[in-house]
């Protein structure tokens, strides 16, 4: 998989189809908690491809690369929890 | 000057973005906050806000990102003519992302809604507004590059600029992401 | 000048920094009754004297006291600026621009607390629609005026990110100054709200960013400018990026 995303193209078109997914999965799918969870993890993955391909922070120094998934993480769980009452309602 | 063998851009670029990236921090935990104070009313403004229009712009922003880090690809080989093109393209896109906002703020203002029709607006307004303002410095120095292109390609300070042209272009990527799903997409299940 | 003078006078006023907070967070915070302050948008003039001025009388001394010591934060702001050099001595417009919002800042907390103070004593003596009027009038000066220390912090920020051969202060701190600067826009709906995170006691607009200003930015800068007028004026040089003298 990492070897398939090393030309940028590949790496935007699967942003763009993640993209399409989670608009979907949004509109068509039944079951909110399924659904919520689902686009925030969308969108980390989207996030860590862009830090990790587009960025390119693996070349970086490995504290830059830590420390923005680790914001990836904290923003990902900030907003599912954040969202929590509304998903069981 | 890049400061460590192969690491795109300068330090500075890589601090600045994590600094930024906190600040959005504390103001996502603040719409958090609020959200679940006043989920009412945020859920029935989510209601005025187009997911289509959102979409239009994750794509925009999505393409525009790409396409500046094929820019930046094609400078480290000095392929100018790619890169003068590529830039020129993630500018395009920048250019659709902002167009598509200002649309979107117009169509507000004319329904009369602004940042303090009610809390959803104020961190709708506070939140894409401050983003905007990223969108717009993002397109000023993607600007330079492209003008300077003729005057310094070839020069390894030119490819560490665009570079961190690039890592501050990517960032206001990785914020949409997230602002995208937040604002546009948690109203479909309200 | 002599030497030794010079440098007791920079080490006097690099204290005067933290004499500012120490003294301001006293008597505007606690003396002064607001951590957090009165939400006087959401309240009528009776109930902002009844529930605030009317009741806690000290608030006019604890407000004179904030403008006696809040100008010390214009004395910092100068040694601050007589610092940013660039690498041949000179003061360059970072550090005017540095000065003018420190100065400005000072004079901030000399005028409000002032004005404040006036409120306190006068109630009982003009209506509490009057006094509401000028505690809001000095309320929106205080904080709808933030592009004065915001330009200090990005005039700060920006001489420590592109000075590069200064090494009094690091680089992430002047990112960090700038962002804070920056993140001070949301006063701009003060006004505007009664309630939530951009109220005049709103997590945002009160705790959040005053909050960042003293610990990400005053606390950092005070204790890299202690730190520097502590030095020996050939390591000051060497710190302002300044050749070496003979």
């Amino acid at each position: 998989m990492t070897g398939w995303l090393r030309s940028p193209f590949r790496v935007w078109l699967a942003l763009i189809l993640l993209t399409c997914l989670s608009v979907l999965g949004a509109e068509k799918i039944e079951g909110r908690a399924i659904v919520l969870g689902s686009i925030f993890v969308i969108a980390a993955l989207k996030a860590e491809l862009v830090i990790d391909h587009f960025m390119e922070a693996r070349r970086a120094e490995r504290y830059w690369l830590i420390m923005y998934l680790i914001w990836v993480v904290a923003v990902t769980c900030l907003l599912t929890i954040g969202h929590m009452p509304h998903m069981w309602t | 000057m890049t400061d460590r063998d192969g690491q795109p851009g300068t330090s500075g670029i890589w601090t600045f973005v994590f600094i930024d990236m906190v600040v959005f921090l504390f103001l996502f935990v603040v719409y958090v906050s609020e959200r679940l104070r006043l989920t009412d009313t945020f859920v029935e403004a989510q209601h005025h806000l187009s997911p289509a229009v959102g979409l239009l712009s994750t794509l925009a922003l999505l393409t525009s990102s790409w396409c500046m880090a094929e820019a930046v690809h094609a400078a480290r080989r000095t392929d100018m003519r790619r890169t003068g093109l590529a830039l020129s393209a993630a500018l395009l896109f920048g250019a659709v992302f902002a167009v598509n906002k200002i649309i979107e703020y117009g169509g507000k203002f004319e329904a009369g809604i602004t940042p303090v029709t009610n809390g959803f607006y104020t961190f709708y307004f506070l939140i894409t507004g401050l983003h905007f303002l990223h969108v717009l410095g993002g397109m000023v120095f993607m600007i330079h590059c492209r003008r300077q292109l003729a005057h310094e390609s070839g020069d390894p300070a030119y490819v560490t600029k665009l570079e961190n042209v690039g890592l501050f272009w990517h960032f206001v990527d990785v914020l949409w992401l997230f602002i995208f799903p937040m604002l546009y997409l948690t109203e479909i299940l309200g | 000048m002599n030497e030794s003078t010079k440098r007791a006078i920079e080490r006097a006023l690099a204290w005067t920094g933290p004499l500012f907070v120490v003294m301001v967070t006293y008597f505007w915070g606690v003396q002064g009754h607001n951590i957090p302050p009165p939400n006087f948008m959401a309240m009528t003039p009776d109930q902002l004297i009844s529930e605030y001025y009317g009741k806690y009388p000290e608030i006019g001394p604890a407000m004179i006291g904030v403008a006696t010591f809040g100008l010390f934060y214009t004395t910092w702001s100068c040694l601050v600026a007589s610092i940013m050099r660039d690498e041949n001595g000179q003061a360059t417009p970072l550090s005017n621009l540095e000065l003018s919002g420190g100065i400005l800042t000072g004079w901030l907390f000399a005028f409000c607390g002032a004005l404040w103070a006036a409120c306190s004593q006068l109630v009982g003596q003009v209506d509490p629609g009057v006094i509401k009027m000028v505690h809001t009038f000095t309320w929106y000066i205080f904080d709808c005026t933030y592009m004065i220390t915001t330009m200090q912090m990005v005039g700060l920020g920006l001489w420590t990110v592109l000075n590069k051969k200064q090494t009094i202060v690091p680089a992430w701190a002047g990112w960090a100054a700038i962002a804070v600067g920056a993140g001070f826009v949301p006063l701009v709906f003060m006004p505007f709200v009664t309630e939530g995170p951009f109220a005049v006691n709103g997590l945002w607009n009160f705790y959040i960013i005053f909050g960042a200003w003293l610990i990400l930015f005053f606390m950092v800068y005070s204790s890299y400018i202690l730190k520097h007028v502590y030095r020996s004026p050939e390591e000051q040089r060497r710190a302002l990026g300044m050749p070496a003298t003979a």
